[in-house]
């Protein structure tokens, strides 16, 4: 019966790579032109927006359109596989849509300072693909499918050892690339004097020397640093603490509280940091016309003020933080055995031992994730001290400081040292941080 | 057991007069919470020459729009919208496929390396950016990438691996082996039970996941001034410094630029509430 059937499940698979060679060359390759930065995401993006220098794409647009139509409904067939007929007819559809921009860009007269490029290419070919997947799904093709791979399965048989490496190493190569071999290279880095232009020369120690025997900055971006954790790990902690002991009891309009103090959290830095630089302003800002409309005749200049300034940022990081906090205990609370608290309570605790005795000691492991991520976040401080101060007025912090000196003084190693000192104050939380996953593994 | 009528409904009573008191005053807390939100919203539908004339606090003169459509124009935010849009969900699509397929291979196999594979995840999420800044700058500027869109597609789907494969592994554990292991018995490569067995189980935590990954790379600020140079590809958190710059002491147009930039992530906050709540509790408890 099998080899009469169309079978779909291939085809989506095969609809599903198509799809992904397309958008990825879309994305990343040379479209027009031979430079990675003249792919198609940019082009159609400027002609959309009428940036500066952009060129006539006619129907480009078609191409991601197209592709994110396709790749879900190939995702969709490839998932469930009894949809998979419609899905094939979707995808196809979608190939066929975007194979008209291809034939009207073969079409027109072509710009010979921007030839065709690689990435438009391979797209052409996965779109042609994407049509073709039809072929897939035909009965001897299918049949002749099922044979081919029952053979090579017999052949070519990946070693049971090698599947779970197979299975991570795509993960780990990105990851290795990207994230722990350039952790080890800034480490080189700090001990150069690269200016980001020339190749880095090798000056061992002095980066380091000069960050702390000369630079003031660098103690006063400690300092401020320091300030921001003891803020971070205290204020947001028990104002969270409070409010999710408060909204865990059943209240009239407690969704409408709860939202309210965790909504700041799904704004921007940068907008967090614009709205309350406008809160914040000297003569308009809503604080200081507030405080003259009720008589105060020379109210502070918040960010304008050298003592201020710092404690005007964090309080907006604070801001941003309490809803986080409360969200990681209410989520505490609700894991407490109702029955323990009941317990409490009928031996006669009040409200403050139930809160001492019981509670507290109960939500011990979320209150040591958030006091980790409250550590690393002050550390990590950067969006709202370079929106809002730019560092200025006293309010310098390492992350931006190691901005400024890297890119904007284009002093890449001596950022770099900055970078590694960061770095190696965060490790202490890390480690624990990890000790803390590991308990959590050996008991698992 | 028993409670006599009038006790009860001397108790009731109570309750309500203190749950009242406890309601007002949480009202108020929350209004003086939210204040700076109402501030910029206010702001931008006034203009810069009224707010300077009548003060802040006094009843606007009237009320428009320009200010927005100003932002969404002339200050470009409607670019720099579709910019963050067109970083955040290709890195979105990798993280997820790249870090479910390792999440897999730890959550399910025993093999040698597998604990350090998963602390160097775990560890990875902690970094501070400026430790990965100079080299991957670097790195971009060798590849040709520097200021494209997959620059920043790569870093953001490279740094996010490491708490999603935490995330799910954590979850995919807790999917019984029983199921995996009857598919394999049945024929079924290991491939094709992750995809059709164990991806469609672990649909609840992806969306969370995912939720909660689109607002953390959407509002990414920092890798867009490292690696970006062009304003026409900035995405819109840095593209609203560029703004603040721009429209140095017109507030109402950067408040409205401010909250324009805040629709997508609103949007995600309205309708899927419930996973991005449920995204931020992932990595904190087991």
């Amino acid at each position: 019966m099998r080899d009469q059937t169309w079978d779909f499940s291939l085809s989506s698979v095969f609809a599903l790579i198509c799809v992904v060679i397309l958008l990825f060359s879309f994305l990343f390759l040379p479209w027009g032109g031979t430079r990675l930065t003249d792919n198609g995401a940019r082009l159609v993006s400027d002609a959309f927006s009428g940036a500066p220098g952009a060129r006539e794409v006619p129907l480009l647009w078609l191409v991601p359109l197209m592709g994110s139509v396709a790749v879900i409904f190939a995702m969709w067939g490839a998932l469930t596989p009894e949809r998979s007929r419609l899905a094939t007819f979707i995808s196809i559809g979608a190939g066929i849509g975007s194979l008209v921009y291809f034939i009207t860009a073969l079409g027109a007269p072509q710009d010979p300072k921007f030839p065709l490029g690689l990435g438009f290419w391979a797209a052409f070919g996965a779109s042609l693909g994407m049509i073709a997947q039809f072929l897939m799904a035909m009965p001897p093709v299918a049949a002749a499918w099922e044979g081919f791979a029952a053979g090579t399965g017999k052949v070519f048989r990946v070693p049971p050892g090698l599947v779970p490496y197979l299975f991570i190493a795509p993960a780990l190569i990105l990851y290795f690339v990207w994230i722990i071999a350039p952790t080890f290279y800034t480490i080189y880095l700090s001990m150069t004097n690269w200016d980001g232009i020339t190749d880095p020369k090798f000056i061992g120690l002095d980066n380091y020397i000069r960050l702390f025997t000369k630079d003031r900055t660098f103690t006063d971006s400690l300092w401020n640093n320091l300030r921001w954790l003891v803020i971070f790990i205290t204020v947001p902690t028990t104002l969270g603490l409070g409010m999710a002991l408060i909204f865990n009891q059943e209240m009239r309009g407690g969704k409408i509280f709860k939202v309210s103090f965790y909504s700041p959290l799904v704004l921007s830095l940068p907008v967090i940091g614009l709205i309350w630089s406008w809160v914040y302003n000297p003569s308009l800002g809503l604080i200081n016309s507030f405080l003259t409309g009720i008589g105060v005749t020379d109210p502070p200049g918040w960010l304008g003020d050298r003592q201020l300034a710092i404690w005007c940022v964090i309080a907006a990081a604070v801001w941003r933080q309490v809803g986080y906090v409360m969200v990681l205990y209410l989520a505490g609370l609700k894991n407490i055995d109702p029955q323990l608290v009941d317990a409490a309570r009928v031996d006669g605790a009040n409200r403050w031992n139930l809160f001492k005795h019981v509670i507290f000691p109960l939500l011990a492991p979320v209150t040591t994730i958030i006091a980790v991520i409250s550590m690393i976040d002050s550390l990590r401080a950067f969006d709202l001290v370079a929106i809002m101060t730019r560092g200025g007025q006293n309010t310098q912090v390492l992350a931006n400081f190691m901005y400024i000196e890297a890119f904007n003084n284009y002093r890449m190693g001596y950022g770099g040292a900055i970078a590694v000192v960061l770095f190696a104050i965060s490790l202490v939380f890390i480690g624990f941080y990890l000790r803390q996953t590991l308990k959590d593994e050996l008991e698992y | 057991m028993s409670v006599t009528p009038a006790n009860h409904k001397f108790a009731t009573r109570t309750i309500d007069v203190a749950e009242f008191f406890k309601i007002v005053l949480l009202s108020l807390f929350t209004l003086l919470w939210l204040v700076p939100v109402f501030a910029a919203f206010i702001t931008s539908f006034r203009t810069m020459d009224d707010i300077t004339l009548r003060g802040f606090w006094s009843w606007p003169e009237a009320l428009s729009v320009t200010n927005f459509i100003k932002a969404w124009g002339a200050a470009r935010v409607g670019k720099y919208l579709l910019n963050s849009f067109i970083i955040t969900l290709p890195s979105l699509a990798g993280m997820i496929f790249l870090s479910s397929l390792a999440a897999y291979a730890l959550a399910r196999f025993r093999f040698k390396g597998n604990m350090l594979v998963y602390f160097t995840f775990v560890a990875g999420t902690m970094l501070p950016f400026q430790i990965l800044m100079l080299p991957v700058f670097r790195l971009t500027n060798t590849l040709g990438l520097y200021d494209t869109y997959g620059a920043l597609i790569l870093i953001h789907t490279a740094f996010q691996l490491g708490f999603c494969t935490f995330v799910l592994r954590n979850f995919m554990r807790t999917i019984p082996q029983d199921i995996m292991d009857a598919a394999r018995v049945d024929g079924c490569g290991e491939f094709r039970i992750y995809w059709q067995i164990v991806l469609p189980l672990t649909v609840p935590s992806l969306a969370a996941l995912a939720t909660l990954e689109f607002t953390w790379v959407f509002n990414d600020y920092l890798w867009a001034i490292i690696l970006l140079r062009s304003d026409a590809l900035r995405p819109v958190t840095a593209g609203l410094a560029t703004l603040r710059g721009q429209y140095n002491t017109d507030w109402p147009v950067i408040t409205a630029g401010a909250l324009l930039a805040t629709i997508p992530t609103l949007f995600v906050f309205v309708f899927l509430q419930r996973y991005f709540i449920q995204g931020l509790t992932l990595g904190s408890g087991k």
